[in-house]
């Protein structure tokens, strides 16, 4: 996060609430953080504490009932807010793009793979349909997928989740994005194969330079590639900062939590401490600090909401009792 | 996966289709008389079938097999034209209906209750009285009235396909919602639609015939298997063979798009109900 040159993405207070039934859910409720270019952040945290719903408003792609109700997303200097759908639209795939958690679903089952990166590439950088078969067999080779030309055919349904989650990439990255929102994109992958994708994602921010915002609930994954960590609890940011000093000395209760609840691989006895309880449902946050149900340093204090401070030059914690 | 009854319904439709397609393309060529001479009358009116007259002839001494020949491009035409029609259609408004939601699907699905509330002859006669009778004035009214069904298959279909991953994956990467609509998510719902589209051309070619029977479909003297059928009325005791052979190949017409389309199914799935 450097001074002097505006940040990439500046994400500043945004506020996305789910009108439900039972009541307004904040899903995401005064989010702010910065993202510069090339940088990758982590943005953590349990199921359920509206990271996903995050990523999802910088694409202005809320489902249903939900809506961003306040803050704003800057991109490249501008608010994304309230430009026009039709400029959003065109923003998408093509300065911002996003890959999702689950790649066998995220394929259309009756088009072949490689049609479907070509007609990105046709909309976005507006290829006829020859170069655009051409580039998208390029695009599948970049990801690391072997045989290119004869995957091109290829429908979703013979591939291996691996492969599929390279041809989503793939697809991301034909509309050369400055910036990628990476939801989970591990997570319904094989151990070892994540480890190809996370390298994969590493080595195609060093070519191209883009940023990623990379969501998951695995610090495993954050310490492998991200540059800075933002941990998200309840629908508010309750601790960011570089990630070496995370990891070296996390602040917040809920950070501690997590890093507690985290195998150790080199397995030096050390017990495995679960949080108790979950991440309570957005309709029924409680007032004040929302981690206080579940804290073990919960006080009275904590009943009045925490701001985030910083405790030592770019790392910021929102709790009264650090 | 497509059970054995399945496969045979399959193999059994396209078969009887592809018989009838070829009839309705050599026919021209293998009728042994002009369909609208009259040979020899009086003298061979309501002949038995059998020497000349493979199927008889009718009471104004025309050959029964020569008609039916010259009837089955134009049946198995009125058929494919007004399903082509209906399908169209409805999987145009089921689909946007389906992918929009909100008022639009509303109407749509209201529209579709108003008009299955008729029976669908009722509504056919009532249109056609207005007009000139001609074929493509019965492909379009057999057309416009039958695109309901499809229509709420493909907006089901469209309905639970919206909601798809995919889906949301495309629109993260910019496509429009007519692209999503029309490239994405229309090709998902190829398989209920060609079920509908061979239930359709049965109806189609049964609704034909019904109103050439009444005399309201294809104007004479062009031949039509419902024209056949009711020219033989009146000659039921003496000559049952004008009306015989007609109805039977309707009956095999329509049972071959029947079976075509209950194949279909059960290759997509089986239990998946589709109304006719």
């Amino acid at each position: 996060m450097s001074l002097g040159r505006p940040a990439l993405l500046q994400v500043e207070d945004l506020r996305t609430h789910f009108f439900t039934e039972e009541g307004v859910a904040p899903a995401v409720d005064g989010v702010s953080f910065d993202l510069d270019e090339r940088e990758v952040l982590g943005l953590v945290g349990e199921s359920g504490c509206g990271k996903s719903v995050t990523a999802l408003s910088i694409l202005r792609l809320v489902p249903a009932p939900g809506r961003i109700v306040g803050g704003r997303v800057v991109f490249r200097g501008r608010n994304l807010l309230p430009i026009s759908e039709e400029e959003m639209r065109r923003l998408r795939g093509a300065s911002i793009a996003m890959v999702f958690q689950e790649p066998s679903t995220s394929l259309n089952p009756v088009l072949t793979v490689g049609s479907q990166v070509a007609e990105v590439l046709t909309l976005h950088r507006g290829l006829g349909r020859r170069e655009a078969r051409r580039e998208a067999v390029e695009c599948l080779r970049r990801v690391g997928i072997p045989d290119p030309e004869g995957r091109y055919g290829e429908y979703a349904h013979r591939l291996s989740g691996g492969t599929k989650q390279r041809v989503m990439i793939a697809m991301a990255l034909a509309g050369k994005p400055s910036l990628l929102l990476a939801d989970e994109p591990t997570t319904a992958l094989d151990v070892t194969i994540q480890a190809q994708i996370l390298d994969l994602l590493q080595r195609l921010r060093e070519e191209t330079g883009m940023a990623i915002l990379l969501i998951t609930h695995n610090l495993g994954v954050v310490a492998e590639i991200a540059d800075a960590v933002a941990v998200l609890y309840a629908g508010k940011v309750v601790e960011r900062a570089p990630v070496r000093p995370l990891f070296a000395r996390p602040a917040h209760p809920y950070t501690v939590g997590l890093f507690r609840s985290l195998p150790d691989l080199g397995d030096t006895g050390k017990p495995i401490v679960p949080i108790p309880g979950s991440v309570p449902p957005p309709t029924r946050f409680p007032t004040g600090c929302r981690f206080r149900d579940r804290c073990p340093l919960a006080a009275e204090v904590c009943e009045e909401e925490p701001r985030l401070r910083e405790i030592e030059p770019g790392h910021l914690v929102a709790c009264h009792k650090v | 996966m497509i059970d054995r009854a399945g496969r045979r319904a399959l193999r059994g439709g396209l078969v009887a289709i592809g018989v009838l397609a070829g009839l309705a393309l050599l026919g021209p060529a293998l009728a042994p008389h002009d369909p609208r001479e009259h040979v020899g009358f009086p003298a061979n009116s309501l002949r038995p079938p059998g020497g000349d007259f493979l199927l008889g002839t009718d009471f104004y001494a025309r050959d029964i097999l020569s008609r039916l020949l010259a009837g089955t491009p134009v049946s198995l035409g009125i058929g494919f034209a007004s399903a082509a029609l209906s399908v169209t259609l409805g999987t145009l408004l089921g689909a946007v209906a389906g992918y929009r939601g909100g008022l639009l699907d509303a109407a749509v699905l209201r529209l579709v209750d108003l008009l299955l509330a008729f029976p669908r002859l009722v509504l056919l006669l009532l249109l056609v009285a207005f007009f000139q009778r001609s074929i493509p004035l019965v492909v379009l009214v057999i057309g416009a009235t039958g695109w309901m069904a499809t229509a709420r298959i493909v907006r089901a279909e469209v309905q639970s396909l919206r909601a798809r991953p995919f889906v949301e994956a495309g629109r993260a990467l910019g496509l429009s919602d007519r692209r999503l609509l029309f490239r994405h998510v229309l090709p998902n719902c190829a398989g209920p639609i060609f079920v509908s589209a061979s239930l359709s051309v049965a109806a189609g070619i049964l609704l034909e015939a019904s109103l050439s029977f009444l005399g309201l479909g294809v104007p004479p003297p062009a031949p039509s298997w419902g024209g056949m059928l009711n020219e033989g009325r009146d000659f039921l005791r003496q000559a049952p063979w004008i009306s015989t052979f007609p109805g039977l190949m309707i009956l095999g017409a329509v049972a071959a798009f029947q079976i075509l389309g209950n194949g279909m199914r059960r290759a997509l799935g089986g239990a998946r109900r589709i109304a006719p």
